[in-house]
């Protein structure tokens, strides 16, 4: 990145370093379609594309938050969206470079402000993590309907894959790429890929039964 | 090779949130600018998420990642799934695995047979084996077809062929039937001319044009002005093929020695066409003049037929007038 003066805007700084005035009006200030529609052609000059960009940054910076440990990772990615915004009709005249390093930039202003706000920090001794499993967890139940809905080779490959424990689990690892005649990273990839697509489903699973019990 | 492990090595340190600094943003910008390296960091970290719940982590990574997963709801979540996922794999292997894996198998086999036949040179080998086998049997397929079509049309082409046969016979039949008529006609014709003197017949002869084949001429009787009744008109009509047309026409008297006869079509001025008569037939008091008439003159109109009688002193007379419409 060039990371230059020109391209580090005064209003990107965390807010308790900035002058309080300017703060007022930047915490009231919301997105507005105007700045969406400039913060999307930034992203690319195609608004589709644009769209498919803010996605993808969005979900990555949630990500990021969450592995930073923040519990406001979802508002922080639309807060960093909306500093970002702010200043899109600018950031498309002047700013060279690409959008990813301006993002990184805010996001780590914004882990600095929501840092500073952290009034209770963890404690040093957490609940101890449960080994027994509980099968009238919601989630068990919402795991066996989705997997029944994928298909039976991908249902077969999930528990190769998972089954046994140690060396048992990297002999069976190595069958199944036999099997399939990928590679073990090929193999990897594949499972992580059907995982996500398990875990969709367990969401929304879990949502539903949510809202069914508190309705 | 050693780019991946530093780079499986940094995302580790990454997710156990060992890094600081530099390598945090480097780790984290490239997480934000690279799919495929944003997908690395989410496979290390379900990984290594599986190796929590199964214990295979180290004391102190286990203790560091404890500590990061239960603080946050998400990742708390995160780990509740791959534990649920792990423990359905544990409980569902031994049914499961049987079923299945003929299906994976039979792919499998798939696979090997594709990539043999993927080989360029089985590739070769089969384009070739192709060539000789294949290409010639589908020759010979053709053909057969071809034959066996030919030999299945064989029965309704001869039986057009004894249709064709029959029909010819039948025209035969009526050629030589119309030949004979003609021939007594001919012989008839014969007779009568032996009534006259010989030069009489010359004269006549040479007046006469030479004889009409039989197919080609239409006989038709003319009569006299009045013997009809009023309005009515003769009609001459004629096939396609004919070429002449034979008018029969009703003399009062045969006065004359020769005659000669002259066309005009629709009342018009000039005749369109003038000639000898044949000699006059005399029949029980009915005296008839042929005149043969070429159809190429005969288009459709009203046409008046002037007679005129050639005297003996070679000065012609008209005699009478005669009407006709060609339809």
């Amino acid at each position: 990145m060039t990371d230059t003066p020109e391209n580090r805007p005064d209003d990107i700084q965390p807010e308790h370093l900035q002058d309080p005035a300017v703060n007022i009006a930047q915490k009231d200030w919301v997105m507005t379609s105007e700045s969406l529609e400039e913060l999307l052609l930034w992203l690319d000059p195609d608004r589709d594309s644009g769209g498919n960009l803010y996605e993808q940054i969005r979900s990555r910076l949630i990500r990021i938050f969450v592995y930073r440990g923040f519990i406001e990772a979802e508002e922080m990615a639309d807060v960093t969206f909306n500093r970002v915004s702010r200043k899109a009709t600018w950031l498309r005249a002047n700013y060279k470079g690409d959008p990813f390093h301006y993002f990184k930039k805010v996001a780590d202003f914004i882990c600095m402000e929501y840092g500073k706000k952290v009034t209770d920090p963890l404690p040093d001794v957490l609940p101890d993590w449960k080994d027994e499993v509980d099968e009238s967890e919601p989630v068990h139940n919402c795991l066996d309907r989705c997997i029944l809905k994928l298909k039976p080779q991908e249902r077969y490959m999930v528990i190769q894959y998972f089954e046994g424990d140690g060396h048992t689990k990297i002999v069976n690892r190595q069958k199944l790429a036999e099997k399939l005649g990928i590679t073990m990273n090929t193999l990897r990839i594949r499972m992580h890929r059907l995982c996500r697509v398990l875990r969709k489903c367990v969401d929304d699973c879990l949502k539903s039964e949510m809202e069914l019990h508190l309705s | 090779m050693s780019q991946k492990i530093t780079d499986s090595d940094s995302i580790k340190r990454y997710l156990l949130g060992e890094l600081s600094g530099e390598e945090l943003d480097a780790v984290e910008l490239r997480m934000l600018s690279d799919a495929d390296y944003y997908e690395q960091v989410l496979i290390a970290d379900e990984e290594l998420m599986h190796e929590f719940v199964n214990h295979e982590l180290s004391a102190r990574d286990r203790a560091t990642f404890q500590k990061i997963l239960l603080s946050v709801p998400q990742r708390r979540q995160d780990v509740n799934f791959v534990k649920a996922v792990e423990h359905y794999a544990n409980k569902n292997a031994v049914q499961n695995v049987v079923p299945v894996k003929p299906v994976v198998v039979r792919r499998s086999w798939g696979e090997v047979v594709v990539a043999f036949f993927r080989r360029p040179a089985v590739g070769f080998a089969c384009c070739i084996a192709f060539l000789i086998t294949v290409a010639p049997a589908l020759w010979l397929f053709r053909e057969n077809r071809r034959l066996r079509n030919e030999l299945a049309q064989f029965p309704s082409k001869q039986a057009a062929l004894q249709v064709q046969l029959l029909a010819e016979k039948e025209k035969n039949r009526v050629l030589t039937a119309d030949f004979e008529r003609e021939r007594a006609l001919s012989e008839k014709g014969e007779r009568e001319s032996q009534q006259f003197p010989d030069r009489e017949q010359q004269i006549v002869r040479s007046s006469q044009p030479a004889p009409e084949s039989t197919s080609s001429l239409v006989t038709f009787a003319i009569a006299l002005p009045g013997t009809r009744e009023i309005g009515e008109t003769n009609k001459v009509s004629f096939p396609p093929g004919a070429k002449k047309v034979r008018l029969n026409i009703d003399l009062a008297a045969n006065d004359y020695k020769t005659y000669r006869v002259a066309l005009k079509r629709n009342n018009a001025g000039r005749y369109v066409w003038s000639g000898p008569t044949e000699r006059v037939i005399v029949e029980s008091e009915k005296t008839t003049l042929p005149v043969l008439v070429p159809t190429s003159i005969l288009t459709r109109a009203e046409y008046q037929l002037d007679v005129r009688g050639i005297a003996s002193s070679g000065k012609s007379e008209p005699l009478a007038t005669y009407y006709f419409r060609v339809p």
